[in-house]
């Protein structure tokens, strides 16, 4: 009889503890729910007019866009983050992974679907083609990483490193490519 | 009496320890959720101090908020470092954090996690034929696949006689960590006694990549997958 009571002793205080552990942990998932869906499609954070102007040589505010797209997500038409490369993406496998739904036409600046950026093989960004090319006003437009989007009236709108004042740029028009 | 000691022992004892099991787990499970949420308000203050903070957040002389590039967002990040560390056990709980933020968007966030779990697990899908990825919801379909086909293709493969050794190697590292369980089953299944020398010894193969995998880092079992590196059987 003492033993079953010490086991329902036992029971009782382990019960409890779990009651305990369990209840901690469901306040702090609902905290951690809460917080995912504090993510959802947030507006792109707002560059200023200094910063413009360092990076492009033209540019007009096109819309704020979201901040869970970038660049390609702008320029491929889909709300993503997308990048399917590793950390750098070089200039063959860029044409790689386009080569799927995208003909490369190299440095052409005429009525593409998507235009690439960067310098030194690597690509760093990319714009969308608007209807036809440099005959449309404006011919390009481009999400700027976590930024906004923004229209361009040239397809080569950015400044080169040795340009800008940073150490690093969009950089020239290093690829255009039209759609199969 | 001495029976029912004996039980009402037993009975505490299970109960303490499906006690503790439950603690452990829900440790884990917030500490990585924790973790993740420490990550995403690092990236976040990163974000807003990145023009305003003369170059304290530029990544190779850009402005992160102007990247593109989501690896630039984790690269030199100690809460992203540390979300890595918390290791194998820590990535049913990422997958599953992953799979609710895709519900909402297929954003940064979601893709830094897919980053995440193919540091954690030594894998580079990106390298794969089967499972190219470019968003964090196209990872997420890519890391189910590998799951249920992993068994099978490390088995086919481990006994397809037409394969050399390395060959062998870099098929099934591909899938990193993923493939330590069915290398596990071969290992037991091909475990032989010798009754003499009372010794067990596993097959060679097995045992060499379950050493390798668990040794070595991701950046060399990615390069031995895509023979970027020597492999040496």
């Amino acid at each position: 009889m003492k033993s079953f009571k010490l086991f329902l002793v036992v029971i009782a205080i382990s019960i409890f503890m779990s009651i305990g552990a369990i209840s901690v942990s469901a306040v702090s998932r609902e905290n951690l729910t809460a917080d995912i869906s504090a993510l959802n499609f947030t507006a792109s954070k707002t560059s200023t007019v200094e910063l413009r102007n360092k990076v492009a040589k033209n540019w007009t505010f096109e819309q704020q866009g979201y901040l869970e797209q970038n660049c390609l997500g702008w320029a491929l038409g889909i709300v993503a983050w997308c990048w399917p490369w590793d950390e750098s993406a070089s200039f063959d496998e860029v044409d790689e992974n386009l080569s799927i739904s995208y003909n490369c036409v190299g440095y052409s600046t005429m009525s593409c679907d998507i235009y690439a950026y960067g310098d030194n093989n690597e690509i760093v960004h990319f714009a969308r083609g608007i209807n036809d090319g440099p005959t449309a006003k404006p011919p390009i437009d481009a999400k700027w990483g976590s930024y906004e989007i923004f229209l361009h009236s040239t397809t080569d709108p950015y400044y080169t490193v040795a340009e800008s004042g940073f150490a690093q740029a969009y950089g020239r028009l290093v690829r255009a490519y039209i759609e199969k | 009496m001495k029976k029912s000691v004996v039980v009402s022992i037993l009975c505490s004892f299970l109960v303490v320890t499906i006690l503790i099991s439950i603690i452990i787990f829900n440790s884990l499970e917030l500490r990585t959720k924790a973790q993740i949420n420490n990550l995403f308000d690092e990236i976040q203050k990163r974000l807003e101090f990145s023009y305003s903070s003369n170059g304290s957040y530029y990544v190779d002389g850009l402005p992160l908020f102007l990247s593109s590039n989501p690896y630039d967002y984790v690269r030199n990040n100690d809460e992203y470092d540390s979300l890595v560390d918390l290791g194998v056990r820590s990535l049913p709980v990422i997958e599953d954090y992953l799979s609710e933020y895709l519900k909402n968007s297929d954003g940064l966030y979601g893709y830094i996690l897919a980053i995440a779990i193919e540091d954690i697990a030594k894998i580079d899908f990106k390298e794969t034929e089967e499972y190219k990825w470019a968003t964090g919801s196209s990872f997420l379909n890519s890391w189910k696949n590998a799951k249920t086909e992993v068994e099978k293709v490390v088995y086919d493969t481990y006994y397809d006689e037409t394969l050399s050794d390395n060959e062998k190697t870099e098929i099934i590292i591909k899938f990193g960590v993923l493939s330590l369980e069915t290398l596990e089953s071969i290992k037991a299944e091909t475990l032989t006694y010798d009754i003499n020398l009372e010794d067990s010894k596993a097959d060679v193969l097995a045992e060499k990549l379950v050493n390798l995998i668990t040794t070595s880092d991701r950046d060399t079992l990615v390069g031995i997958a895509n023979r970027e590196f020597p492999l040496n059987t």
